[in-house]
C-alpha cells in the first residue's frame, strides 16, 4: 500500500491508496481514501481492471454463441445471467418457454442465489474478522457447486440455459439429492444465525453505520437487497413476474432497522440471510410442482430475431440484472449492455462514504455485496 | 454512570453471544469431518468421483468423426481447427487435421451438444498443466484418414473407444520431453 | 405493454410541448427525444406526478455509422405507478456531445461515465467525466463499430505470441453507404475524431 501525504495550507489530508488486491475489495478493485486521521472525507472507487469487453464480445458472437460468454459476467451469479440474456432473446423472437423448463430454471435460479448469498454473507463476516462462518458456508456452497455439476457439468460456469429453455433434465435421483440438500441446509441458516449473525460484535459493527435513506438509494439506482434494505419494498420476482414466478408463494424481506437504523449495514446482513429461507420455500415448492414435459422450445439454430430492441431483467442475486439487446435482424447482436447492480451499488460509495471511518468502509463493501467482474464486464 | 452500565453491558452481550457462536464451532468437533485430503488420499482417483456430465477436457474419437465441422462453426471461440481434403485417387474425403486447442476452450460444451454422431465429448480429465501453452493445442490426428460414414438409420451407432481413453493417452505423451507429433506449436 | 408506452409517451409530449417520434418495433417500443430538449424531458420524467420515473434504470449508447449518429438510451422506470420508459436520443457522430442528467438522477453519473469511455460521448455538466472501465491513457473507443484493437498497450501485446492474429477489426456493415465511415477509418487512429472532446474532458 503506497501512502501519499498531501498537505494544503488550509487542510491536511492523508490520500491511502486501498487496493487493486486489498483483501477486503472482492476482486481487483481500487479505492482511493481521502482522510483525515481515522475519518473519511470521500473514498472514491476505480473500477475497471477486470474488464474483458463483454459487450463487445456480444456483437461479434452468434446468439446462441454468447450464452458461455454470459457465465463470466459474474461467477456468483451465473444462472441468472444466463436467465436474463436468454429471457431477452426470448422476447425479440416471441418463443415460449415450456412450462418445465421454466420451473427448471427458477429451480436453478434459487439455488444458485442461496450459494451467492452464502458467498457474500461469509465475506461480510470474514471481512468484519470472523473467519469461521466463511469456512462454515464455503462447506454449504460446495454442496450446491456438487449438485450444479450433477446437473450440467460445472460447477462455476454451468451455461445451463439455452435460448428457448434449458440444456439438459434433470439426472436421475438429482431432486431427491436436491431435497436432502433442502432438509441439511435449512438448520444450517439458524445456525449460522446463532453463530453469528447476532453476535454482539458483529452488530456495533454494522448496526447504525453507513445508512442508505430509500431517496438516495433509488436515486443511484440500488437494487435487490441493498435496495430492500433502504425499506423500498420491491423485488422484480414478485411485482414485475416473469417465468414461473407467478406461481410461487414467498415474502420478501424489507430492511426494519433491526439493530439501528433502516438500511444500515446490519439490515443488509439480515435481509439476506431472510433471503436465503425464501429461496429454501421457492426451491421446496419446485420440488412439489415440476410439471413434465419438455425441457427446451423448438427454436432455429442459428436465430435471426427481428429488427428492434428489448430490455429484460431478472432478480438476480444483487438485485435488478438487466440485458438491454438491440437486433438489426441479423445472427448476431447488434448491441447489447449488461444493467448489473454491483455497477450502481458501487457509485454510491463515494456519497456515503463522507465521516465514516476507515475500518467501516470495509463493512460498507462487503455489505453492498459488489462484485468488480460484474462491475466491469 | 449510565455510559458506563451501559459499557458494561455491551461486555456482557459480547460475551454470552460470543458463547453462542463458540457452542456451535464446538459442536464441529463431534462431527464427521467434510473435508478430503486432496489428490492422493481418496478413495477412488478423482476423476473417477466426478459426475457422469462433469466436463472436462475435450475428446474426439476420429473413427466416427465425419468431418462434418459442425462443432468448429459452433465453437465461439474458434479453439477447433479442422481440416477435411479430398483425395484425388480414392474420391473420399480425408480427415487431415482435427487439433483441439485446450488453452483456449472455455468448456462450454456447445459443440458437444451440436456433434451429430456423437464423437467429440467431454471427458472428466482435467489436470493438464503445461510448461509450454503452445503444447496444449491436442492433435487427434496422426495421419490422415478417410472421414466415418455417419450411420443409417437402421443401422446401430459405431462403436466409440471409451470416454477419457484417447486424452489420457495424448496426456501422457505431453510429459514427455517435446515430443513433434503431440500438440507443439503450428 | 405498448399502449400503456405510448400513453406515456404521449404524456412526457404533453408536458414538453412537442410531438415525440414513437417507434414500434418487436420488443419494446422507444420515443426519440430531441437532444436539446434530452435534459428537459428527463427532469419531466422525474418530476411530474403522473410519471415520476424515479429510477434510472440503465443509459448507454449505440454507434449507428450508417445514420452518423452515436444514440444514447435511457431506461426508465417508476417504483409508484410500476411503469417503464425507453428514450433515445442521437447524438452527432462526429462531435458527440449531450446534456448530461447526473443532476436528475445521481445514478447518471457512473453510466455517463461509461458511455463516455466506450463510445466518446461528452456529457457537459457531468462533475466527474472520466474513463471509467478503461484506462486513462487508452486511444479511441472501443464500442464504435468503426473501432480496431491496438497491436500493443504501453508494449505489451493484445495478441498472444505464436498465436494467429485475430482481432476485433470495423464492424460496419458492407461498406455501401461509404460516405462517414471510410472518412474516419483513413484518420492516422481509428476512433480519433471524438477523442479530442475526450481529451479535454479527461483534464476537469
Amino acid at each position: 500500500m503506497t501512502e501519499v501525504l498531501q498537505s494544503t495550507p488550509d487542510r491536511e489530508e492523508l490520500i491511502l491508496n486501498m487496493g487493486p488486491h486489498h483483501p477486503s475489495t472482492h476482486g481487483v478493485l481500487r479505492f482511493i481514501v481521502h482522510t483525515d486521521g481515522e475519518i473519511m472525507r470521500k473514498a472514491v472507487p476505480d473500477v475497471g481492471y477486470l474488464h474483458r469487453g463483454l459487450e463487445k464480445i456480444a456483437e461479434l458472437q452468434t446468439y446462441p454463441g454468447y450464452m458461455p460468454f454470459t457465465d463470466r459476467i459474474n461467477y456468483l451469479e451465473v444462472m441468472f445471467t444466463n436467465m436474463a440474456y436468454a429471457t431477452a432473446v426470448e422476447k425479440l423472437l416471441g418463443t415460449e418457454v415450456p412450462p418445465r423448463a421454466e420451473v427448471l430454471r427458477v429451480l436453478v435460479c434459487e439455488l444458485n442465489r442461496i450459494a451467492s448469498h452464502q458467498i457474500t454473507l461469509g465475506c461480510i463476516t470474514m471481512d468484519l474478522g470472523a473467519f469461521t462462518p466463511f469456512v462454515h458456508l464455503l462447506r454449504e456452497r460446495e454442496r450446491i457447486n456438487d449438485l450444479m455439476e450433477a446437473l450440467c457439468g460445472n460447477r462455476l460456469t454451468f451455461n445451463y440455459m439455452r435460448i428457448g429453455g434449458v440444456s439438459q433434465d434433470v439426472p436421475d435421483e438429482w431432486l431427491k439429492q436436491l431435497e436432502a440438500f433442502l432438509d441439511h441446509f435449512e438448520p444450517v441458516i439458524d445456525e449460522f444465525d446463532s453463530l453469528i449473525s447476532y453476535n454482539e460484535i458483529l452488530i456495533k459493527r454494522m448496526g447504525e453505520v453507513a445508512v442508505i435513506c430509500a431517496e438516495d438509494a433509488v436515486g443511484f439506482g440500488l437494487v435487490g437487497p441493498n435496495l430492500r434494505a433502504s425499506g423500498v419494498d420491491w423485488d422484480v420476482r414478485r411485482d414485475l413476474p416473469y417465468g414461473a414466478y407467478p406461481q410461487m408463494d414467498f415474502q420478501v424481506p424489507v430492511g426494519m432497522g433491526e439493530k439501528g437504523t433502516v438500511g444500515d449495514c446490519f439490515d443488509r446482513f439480515i435481509i439476506r440471510v431472510e433471503e436465503m429461507r425464501q429461496s429454501c420455500k421457492i426451491l421446496r415448492q419446485c420440488l412439489a410442482n415440476l410439471p413434465e414435459g419438455d425441457i427446451k422450445a423448438k427454436v432455429p439454430k442459428m436465430p435471426r430475431p427481428p429488427k428492434g430492441e428489448v430490455y429484460s431483467c431478472v432478480e438476480g442475486a444483487r438485485g435488478e440484472l438487466g440485458v438491454y439487446l438491440i437486433s438489426d435482424g441479423t445472427p448476431k447482436p447488434y448491441r447489447l449492455k449488461w444493467r448489473t447492480g454491483s455497477f450502481a451499488g458501487l457509485s454510491i460509495i463515494e456519497h456515503i462514504s463522507r465521516g465514516l471511518m476507515i475500518a467501516d468502509l470495509v463493512a460498507v463493501i462487503a455489505t453492498l455485496d459488489v462484485i468488480a467482474p460484474e462491475m466491469d464486464r | 454512570m449510565g455510559s458506563f452500565s451501559e459499557y458494561l453491558a455491551n461486555i456482557g452481550r459480547s460475551i454470552v453471544t460470543l458463547g453462542d457462536g463458540l457452542a456451535v464451532t464446538f459442536s464441529y468437533l463431534l462431527r464427521k469431518p467434510f473435508t478430503i485430503q486432496y489428490p492422493d488420499r481418496t478413495e477412488k482417483p478423482v476423476v473417477a468421483m466426478l459426475p457422469e456430465r462433469s466436463r472436462g477436457i475435450l475428446e474426439i474419437d476420429i473413427n466416427v468423426c465425419t468431418g462434418c465441422s459442425i462443432c468448429a462453426k459452433q465453437c465461439p471461440i474458434d479453439c477447433i481447427h479442422i481440416e477435411v481434403v479430398k483425395d484425388e485417387e480414392t474420391k473420399q474425403r480425408v480427415l487431415k487435421r482435427f487439433d483441439i486447442d485446450v488453452a483456449k476452450c472455455m468448456f462450454c460444451g456447445l459443440c458437444v451438444e451440436a456433434c451429430p454422431v456423437s464423437g467429440l465429448r467431454h471427458t472428466h480429465e482435467f489436470e493438464g498443466s503445461m510448461s509450454d501453452v503452445h503444447r496444449l493445442m491436442l492433435s487427434f490426428v496422426d495421419k490422415p484418414q478417410p472421414v466415418a460414414k455417419p450411420a443409417k438409420k437402421d443401422e446401430p451407432a459405431p462403436e466409440t473407444k471409451p470416454v477419457g481413453s484417447i486424452v489420457r493417452k495424448l496426456l501422457a505423451d505431453w510429459w514427455k520431453p517435446a515430443n513433434p507429433t503431440s500438440g507443439g506449436p503450428r | 405493454m405498448t399502449t400503456a408506452s405510448k400513453e406515456i409517451c404521449k404524456k412526457l409530449a404533453d408536458k414538453l410541448g412537442v410531438v415525440l417520434d414513437f417507434r414500434e418495433e418487436a420488443g419494446d417500443p422507444w420515443a426519440l427525444i430531441p437532444a436539446e430538449r434530452w435534459k428537459q424531458a428527463c427532469l419531466t420524467a422525474r418530476d411530474e406526478p403522473e410519471l415520476s420515473f424515479n429510477f434510472l434504470r440503465s443509459l448507454c449508447g449505440v454507434d449507428r455509422p450508417d445514420d452518423g449518429v452515436i444514440e444514447v438510451v435511457a431506461h426508465l422506470f417508476s417504483y409508484q405507478h410500476r411503469h417503464a420508459l425507453v428514450i433515445h436520443t442521437n447524438t452527432d457522430r462526429s462531435a458527440s456531445r449531450l446534456e448530461s442528467v447526473s443532476s436528475v438522477w445521481p445514478a447518471a453519473i457512473w453510466h455517463e461515465r461509461e458511455t463516455f469511455d466506450l463510445f466518446g460521448v461528452d456529457f457537459t455538466g457531468n462533475p466527474d467525466l472520466r474513463r471509467i472501465l478503461l484506462p486513462e491513457d487508452w486511444v479511441g473507443h472501443p464500442l464504435l463499430k468503426d473501432y480496431e484493437e491496438p497491436d500493443s498497450y504501453r508494449g505489451i501485446p493484445t495478441t498472444r505470441p505464436g498465436y494467429e492474429k485475430k482481432k476485433f477489426g470495423p464492424q460496419l456493415k458492407k461498406p455501401a453507404p461509404k460516405k462517414p465511415a471510410p472518412k474516419v477509418e483513413k484518420k492516422p487512429e481509428g476512433g480519433e475524431a471524438p477523442k479530442g472532446t475526450a481529451g479535454s474532458a479527461e483534464q476537469k
